[in-house]
């Protein structure tokens, strides 16, 4: 898997992450760390950019919730702990109402998709197919 | 019983071995005439069932796991063994994610997800003593023409 980290500005500075390759329970800490980094160096508003990831196992969940919560500004729970971190995944899906305001995803693949949905992950994100309309919505 | 050559891949438990464990399932479906989407659903469900085994069973502990894929008929056995503390996944309780919080069980996302991808699901102990668990998943019939 490899990351590319872009800056573009839209009505707000938007940090893309695009994610190269299959993000599994291999790699998802590089993409937490990554998030980390761009959150540490000030970015606000994060868009992953998923066009390029054939596969997602329940690791990349982790990922992307522990990366919502850096980006609100709160350390996401230990992902070596996984059974607790995926309990706080349901307890943070259930308890903050509406989506992600600074986190968003761009055109997950169809597998990728399904994976969300069938987590009820999906509701937890906007997702958007078009780079132009996910940037605007920031 | 798989009335079809079966085809087995043995690799060390870690992390980095996850990717060479899906080739092996896209490999063997296509040597067993699998389609595409069956393909990914068995391929996801297995590499849940094993990041699970080298993550929660050996803890980053040296082992071996053996992962054993054939068909019979229009089922897919992919049996998967390792050497880690028996763990059972099959009694882990589902997540049901449409409960409200106070009501939903602390689950695992990747043994839900296998569960929800495949059409079976057992487990064993082994006469060696280690965990044999067992994913079966329907797929369309061979035609003669088609015997591998």
């Amino acid at each position: 898997m490899q990351i590319i980290i872009d800056r573009l500005v839209s009505r707000v500075p938007v940090t893309v992450l695009r994610i190269h390759g299959d993000l599994d329970g291999s790699n998802y800490h590089e993409l937490i760390a990554r998030a980390r980094e761009v959150r540490s160096a000030g970015a606000e508003h994060l868009l992953i950019d998923m066009t390029n990831v054939p596969y997602m196992s329940s690791s990349g969940l982790v990922a992307l919730h522990s990366i919502a919560m850096l980006m609100r500004g709160e350390e996401p729970p230990n992902p070596e702990h996984g059974w607790a971190a995926f309990h706080t995944i349901s307890r943070d899906r259930s308890e903050v109402a509406g989506k992600q305001a600074n986190v968003k995803l761009l055109n997950p693949q169809p597998k990728v998709d399904r994976t969300l949905h069938m987590t009820g992950m999906s509701e937890f994100f906007e997702v958007y197919t078009d780079m132009a309309e996910a940037l605007a919505s920031f | 019983m798989l009335s079809h050559p079966v085809s087995t891949l043995r690799l060390s438990a870690e992390l980095r071995s996850l990717a060479a464990i899906r080739t092996f399932i896209e490999d063997t479906a296509a040597a067993l005439r699998i389609d595409h989407d069956t393909t990914l659903d068995l391929l996801q469900a297995v590499d849940e069932c094993a990041t699970n085994i080298i993550v929660h069973g050996y803890r980053g502990r040296p082992g071996p796991i053996e992962i054993e894929m054939g068909r019979n008929g229009n089922v897919l056995i992919v049996r998967l063994r390792d050497r880690a503390p028996l763990f059972d996944p099959t009694q882990l309780p589902l997540p049901d994610i449409s409960l409200p919080l106070e009501q939903r069980p602390v689950g695992g996302m990747g043994v839900f997800l296998a569960r929800r991808l495949t059409d079976g699901m057992t487990y064993r102990v082994t006469p060696q003593g280690g965990n044999e668990l067992t994913l079966i998943k329907k797929t369309h019939p061979l035609h003669p023409a088609e015997e591998v």
